[in-house]
């Protein structure tokens, strides 16, 4: 083990993760038997920890996993305290996360802020999940509960519970705000990008109207941000994005292309039916979805995922991360601005 | 026309050799993440010879143009965008061929 990236500096984090835990749980002592990096997250880090509590509410051992920046971040993300506030609300109106277990907002013991949540079982490996041979679970209930997971965070209204003030409300037309936003990245850009461009003046010009209803919308609702053992959903992951917004856009970025992982007739995050999601979606929320409107989101996802895999191959290109993996993301843009060009014919 | 001579096999060629080795005597023996890195490695090989043998030749001046489709001179512009899709086609295809197949 590592340990000594957890923090930079730092040289063994355990033993001041621990000190800390004491406070923060109210307990007597506090022992970290284990604290482990786990893939994935090109933005966040996520240690495995392993904990023996004595005293306080949360005695006993604890599984969970810290949360906190990587290297580098995508500038419109939110911070971890930002992050922990939407999983604390997200919990509390009974969708089905991580339990948030405490926030080191002040960045003092491992150099940088960070979070403890409850470790859930499962796999978020999307290529896994959108395999027949790997993923052999109920398909039609994981679409529909996905869809009624959804619409649990969509019950979220304005003002919220009372943290989430750090959140803007949009204006009278958030696909508007979407595209200012893109074009302002697009405008530090190293080269022009005509196609995208394109994309983006038709979603500006078919901006639908504010919805009914403004939400609480996850932002990053999508297979490879969920997990699943054997028996189904375990849980939503990946907060960072989230805001007031448009519940239509959530279900655009379920359902588009450039979230399938290759398995393209499970037009529900590549795992299920659109119909099942539907389904599941609208039973809970009781609001009928409109194909049009959602096969706007959908283009939007894909000139949002444009613009992150620009930031992605460009943080290798600068050097600041050389990753092949990154690089290989880069070169994505071909095959969504395609898709934008397919979505946008006049 | 007359070409700088050239030293062989050229730089698609080394790729393609480096490539064909890398697939026959390293992929095979890949476990778990070396399995990925393999998959990546061989992809960003392939992808650099298809662009050595085909260049890409994008738009000229790009710049003015975007400033055109943001404001509104291009709406409906159904030659700029048979353009633009050409375009976006040839560079999938030194991307990512195998999408452009599936993709009927």
């Amino acid at each position: 083990m590592s340990a000594g990236d957890a923090a930079g500096s730092v040289r063994d984090p355990a033993p001041a993760l621990a000190r800390w835990m004491i406070g923060a749980l109210g307990a007597r002592s506090v022992q970290v038997l284990r604290m482990e990096k786990l893939g994935g997250g090109a933005i966040q880090e996520n240690w495995a920890v392993d904990a023996a509590v004595s005293g306080g509410a949360r005695a006993g051992r604890l599984e969970l996993v810290l949360r906190t920046d990587a290297p580098s971040r995508v500038a419109s993300s939110h911070g971890r305290a930002q992050e922990f506030a939407l999983l604390r609300a997200a919990w509390n109106a009974g969708v089905r996360v991580p339990e948030p277990i405490a926030l080191e907002p002040e960045g003092t013991i491992l150099g940088k802020p960070f979070y403890l949540m409850r470790r859930i079982a499962g796999t978020a490996a999307a290529h896994l999940l959108v395999r027949e041979d790997r993923w052999r679970g109920d398909r039609v209930e994981l679409a529909r509960r996905l869809g009624e997971e959804l619409a649990r965070i969509h019950a979220i209204l304005p003002p919220g519970d009372g943290t989430l003030g750090f959140l803007p409300l949009p204006g009278d037309r958030p696909g508007r705000a979407g595209v200012a936003a893109l074009r302002g990245w697009l405008d530090s850009y190293r080269d022009a990008r005509p196609a995208l461009e394109w994309a983006l003046r038709w979603l500006d010009r078919e901006a639908p109207p504010a919805p009914a209803r403004t939400c609480l919308v996850h932002r990053d609702f999508r297979t490879g941000n969920y997990m699943v053992d054997d028996a189904g959903l375990t849980g939503i992951l990946d907060w960072e994005f989230a805001g007031w917004g448009d519940p239509d856009e959530d279900i655009g970025w379920f359902c588009a292309r450039c979230w399938r992982f290759g398995a393209n007739a499970r037009e529900a995050g590549g795992i299920g039916a659109r119909a099942d999601f539907y389904r599941g979606y609208e039973e809970a929320s009781g609001r009928r979805l409109d194909p049009a409107a959602i096969a706007y989101w959908e283009v939007m996802a894909h000139a949002r995922w444009a613009v992150v895999a620009l930031q992605q191959g460009e943080r290798h290109v600068s050097g600041e991360e050389p990753s092949l993996a990154l690089a290989l993301t880069g070169r994505r843009i071909a095959e969504l601005e395609y898709e934008l060009l397919l979505g946008t014919a006049p | 026309m007359t070409d700088v001579p050239r030293d062989h096999p050229d730089a698609a060629g080394l790729l393609a050799a480096a490539r064909e080795e890398f697939a026959r005597e390293i992929q095979p023996f890949l476990k778990d993440d070396l399995r990925l890195s393999g998959l990546m490695i061989a992809s960003a090989l392939s992808m650099a010879e298809r662009e050595l043998r085909r260049p890409p030749d994008g738009f000229l001046d790009a710049w003015p143009l975007v400033h055109a489709l943001r404001a509104g001179r291009h709406d409906g512009d159904g030659n700029l965008h048979a353009r633009l899709l050409d375009d976006a086609r040839r560079r999938l295809a030194i991307a990512n061929p195998r999408y452009l197949s599936d993709r009927v």
